[in-house]
């Protein structure tokens, strides 16, 4: 990790979050959420992480927008037509709820999809227990976290056994459905048992003994995390003060 | 007749990690082979390619003359049974008579049909006081085997064990090799992937060699393991009682302990 915007503190970036979320969530209209976004696609290309910050932003929450968009633009009735063809009527309303809501969702998503691809999960974990969370609650969220690709490579191998056992998955989407429900079951079960050994492996090296432990992996806030903090304080305090106070 | 054909096959993972190169192989069927090589040589990558789990990416894969290619990894195998190398990667019920008869009953077989292959192959297996247990309270060893009874019961021409003698004690050992030689009889071809050189010595003929991702040598026991040349390519050891033997200048390509005790009694009587 070389990038400077990657080495920051996690608590620094957690505060870059916090404020965009809080001028979201005050500031009025959708004109300046709408452009945290292409703000959020430049920091991420200079992160280090723009494609990567796109292609997410694209599987996840650009299909959630696009449903929303359309479901409110269209079911919310009212008196102003903008536009109407055969049953669909696009109403004023509609399309104003929309657009603030979806403004919304892009800024304060595109906020924690940078957050979470320019911090990686270990620097959290450190991060937390730095600011006095215990190691038990540290390792909840870490294994939660763990779980997904380990879940993700867990069901390729049942797979691959149901495969080479005589289960048909190739094809259709019925045929991919029937071999997916059978295999609910061994995944959960797998996983829970995967986690229990990993807690016995735990507790075999002392992980629940009430000493003080010491940690290996060390990071440390630098002056920079203190200037880029100031910088947002500084700039949130302004912009709380035209926003109410002018 | 060549039953299973591997031509000119290579085989790149997704994450663009080619595996295995221009790999060529041939199997008759009542045949027993032992595939031997480092950790990486791609053994696993190579009879993932036999039954259709992976594609080549180039190359092909026929299974009495029909390219693999053609079909989907259940189609195939109805042909070719795979025991995984790693047990716990392929059980996924919780008792173990289900597990072994899972295979049979995909094949569309009558419930007697499926009973009866399923307590079949865990008999051979020595697991008929055991189908009521989950397949998790049986020790790692014990769980191979279920695994392999489970490929057993769907009554394939080609099994493929990958590493089965791992973890073994000598009487699991002997059940194993009772085993190879009960299915090799009834004319299916058994493929074995294993570390252990005592066992490849004293219980098969022809050993294929692979070493960073390709075939070295397709020949027979004797002959891979007097190849001091070939062994230190593949990082192989001979067996113990070869090394003895070539310690001591005996100059007779021995490979098993019973060779062994006839050279030397030659010797003393002479
Ligand atoms: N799913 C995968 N994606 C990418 N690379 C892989 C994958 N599976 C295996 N490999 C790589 O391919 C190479 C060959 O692996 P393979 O499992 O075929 O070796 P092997 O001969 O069976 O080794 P071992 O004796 O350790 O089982 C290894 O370098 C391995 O890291
Ligand atoms: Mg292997």
């Amino acid at each position: 990790m070389t990038n400077a915007i990657q080495k920051l503190y996690p608590s620094t970036k957690m505060s870059i979050v916090l404020a965009v979320i809080l001028f979201t969530l005050m500031m009025p209209g959708y004109i300046s959420q709408y452009s945290v976004f292409p703000i959020f696609i430049i920091i991420a290309f200079i992160s280090g992480v723009g494609t990567k910050f796109l292609s997410a932003f694209i599987k996840s929450i650009f299909v959630l927008v696009l449903f929303i968009f359309v479901f409110q633009c269209f079911l919310i009735p009212s008196d102003t037509v903008i536009w109407s063809k055969g049953i669909l009527t696009l109403y004023k309303e509609g399309l104003e709820a929309s657009l603030l809501m979806t403004s919304k969702i892009i800024a304060i998503s595109s906020s924690l999809i940078w957050f979470f691809l320019v911090t990686p999960i270990k620097d959290m974990m450190f991060a937390l227990e730095k600011a006095g969370f215990s190691k038990k609650f540290t390792f909840v969220i870490y294994s939660t976290i763990q779980l997904i690709p380990q879940m993700k490579k867990l069901s390729q191998t049942i797979l691959e056994a149901q495969k080479s056992r005589g289960i048909e998955t190739e094809g259709s989407l019925m045929i991919r459905l029937k071999a997916f429900l059978p295999m609910l079951g061994p995944l959960v079960l797998s996983s829970i048992q995967q986690t229990e050994e990993k807690v016995l492996a735990l507790e075999a090296r002392a992980f629940s003994a009430t000493v003080r432990k010491s940690s290996y992996y060390q990071m440390s806030k630098k002056p920079v995390d203190y200037l880029v903090i100031s910088v947002i304080f500084i700039g949130f305090m302004i912009f709380v003060w035209w926003r109410f106070f002018k | 007749m060549t039953f299973l054909q591997l031509k000119d096959v290579s085989f790149t993972y997704p994450n663009g990690f080619q595996a295995v190169q221009h790999i060529n192989m041939q199997f008759d069927l009542g045949e027993s082979v032992a595939i031997i090589g480092q950790n990486g040589a791609g053994k696993t990558t190579t009879v993932k390619l036999m039954n259709a789990l992976l594609k080549p990416t180039s190359g092909e894969v026929l299974i009495n003359g029909e390219n693999t290619s053609k079909f989907t990894t259940a189609q195939v195998s109805k042909k070719v049974g795979y025991v995984f190398q790693n047990p716990d990667d392929q059980i996924f019920h919780s008792d173990i008579y289900s597990e072994i008869a899972f295979g049979p009953k995909n094949q569309k077989l009558s419930a007697s049909e499926v009973k009866e292959k399923a307590l079949h192959a865990a008999e051979l297996c020595g697991l008929t006081k055991w189908l009521e247990e989950h397949p998790y309270n049986l020790p790692y060893a014990m769980r191979k085997f279920i695994t392999i009874a489970a490929v057993i019961a769907m009554d394939t021409d080609i099994i493929i064990l990958d590493e089965p003698t791992a973890g073994q004690d000598r009487h699991a050992t002997k059940l194993l090799v009772d085993l190879i030689n009960h299915l090799t009889a009834q004319g299916k071809t058994v493929i074995t992937i294993t570390h252990d050189m005592e066992f490849v010595a004293n219980h098969f003929n022809r050993v294929i060699v692979m070493a960073e991702k390709q075939v070295l040598r397709d020949a027979n026991a004797r002959e891979v393991f007097w190849d001091h040349e070939l062994l230190g390519k593949s990082h192989l050891k001979q067996p113990y009682i070869s090394q003895l033997a070539y310690s001591l200048n005996l100059n007779e390509p021995i490979i098993t302990l019973d060779e062994m005790v006839s050279a030397i009694k030659r010797r003393i009587n002479s």
